[in-house]
């Protein structure tokens, strides 16, 4: 039985603002740009700090950036 | 056509053969070659080739940017530093050790050399990543991930340490001494160096694994 699956929309969220390019949201995240890319790809599950940080980032809330998928709500 | 780019990868790939030239022979220096040369010591030129193949290396890699999700972060550089750098320095302590013999006297002057080239290699490596620091200044250096790698790699780390620590024990009370290899207080020590740079080798490998993981 698998177990809850985060999921996040990072990628889409910071397509839709111009200019904002994977660099530029690890500046403003204070992270590395490979943190960016490996949030994106879903390999890396970030902090509480650094999911609000990308939320406020991305001008969402966190629970338009990341999505908490139980197998018991689907 | 990007000309830039073009000249830039061309640029990197010439430092990266330049890096793998100084690295052979970097080693040929510390593992084969005699003690002197010309009454040069080849231990230190070979441990100051290792820092050249090192920042060779660095720089070649990052002027070869040639998929932009295959960067390598500050971390991952520093991890691969320290790898290398300790491998360097165990293989030349067990090339050399076991060649003049593991209960040689302290205050020879062999040892004394052997030391100062083990020194120098892991102040070379030190001053390569303070380097890189600084050459990356202005960027978001360590994060959250970084320090999360590290944790579990020290974690790694401790386990390999406890595993040796306990098996040198286990030999030391179980094998009788005129059957032990290593019965003397120096050779005993000798052993217990191995066993650091051993967990230390575990801890930095698995740091590069983990990084290497993440990008895949």
């Amino acid at each position: 039985m698998s177990g809850p699956v985060l999921s996040n929309r990072i990628r889409e969220l910071r397509q839709r603002q111009p200019g904002l390019t994977q660099e530029e949201l690890a500046r403003r995240c204070q992270v590395t740009r490979q943190t960016i890319i490996a949030l994106e790809a879903g390999r890396y599950l970030p902090s509480l700090e650094l999911a609000f940080r990308l939320a406020r980032a991305l001008a969402a809330g966190v629970e338009e950036v990341f999505q908490w998928a139980d197998d018991g709500d689907r | 056509m990007d000309t830039s780019a073009t000249t830039g990868s061309q640029r990197g790939t010439i430092w990266l053969w330049a890096g793998g030239a100084s690295g052979f022979l970097a080693a040929y220096l510390l593992l084969f070659a005699p003690n002197e040369l010309l009454g040069i010591d080849t231990g230190l030129v070979g441990s100051a080739l290792l820092l050249l193949a090192g920042w060779s290396a660095v720089y070649g890699l990052s002027a070869t940017r040639a998929n932009p999700e295959s960067l390598v972060t500050l971390g991952e550089k520093r991890a691969w530093i320290a790898l290398i750098t300790t491998a360097a320095v165990g293989a030349y302590l067990l090339d050399k050790l076991s060649g003049l013999g593991w209960d040689i006297d302290l205050h020879s002057r062999a040892l004394q050399k052997i030391a100062t080239n083990s020194v120098a290699m892991l102040v070379g490596a030190a001053i390569l990543a303070r380097l890189l620091r600084q050459r990356e200044a202005g960027a978001t250096l360590e994060d959250e991930r970084d320090r999360a790698i590290r944790q579990r790699a020290a974690s790694d780390s401790h386990g390999v340490l406890l595993t040796l620590l306990i098996g040198l024990v286990v030999t030391l009370g179980l094998t009788p001494v005129d059957r032990l290899p290593f019965s003397s207080p120096i050779a005993i020590a000798h052993a217990l160096i191995g066993v650091l740079l051993l967990s230390e080798l575990a801890r930095h490998a698995a740091e590069v694994w983990r990084y290497r993981q993440e990008r895949q």
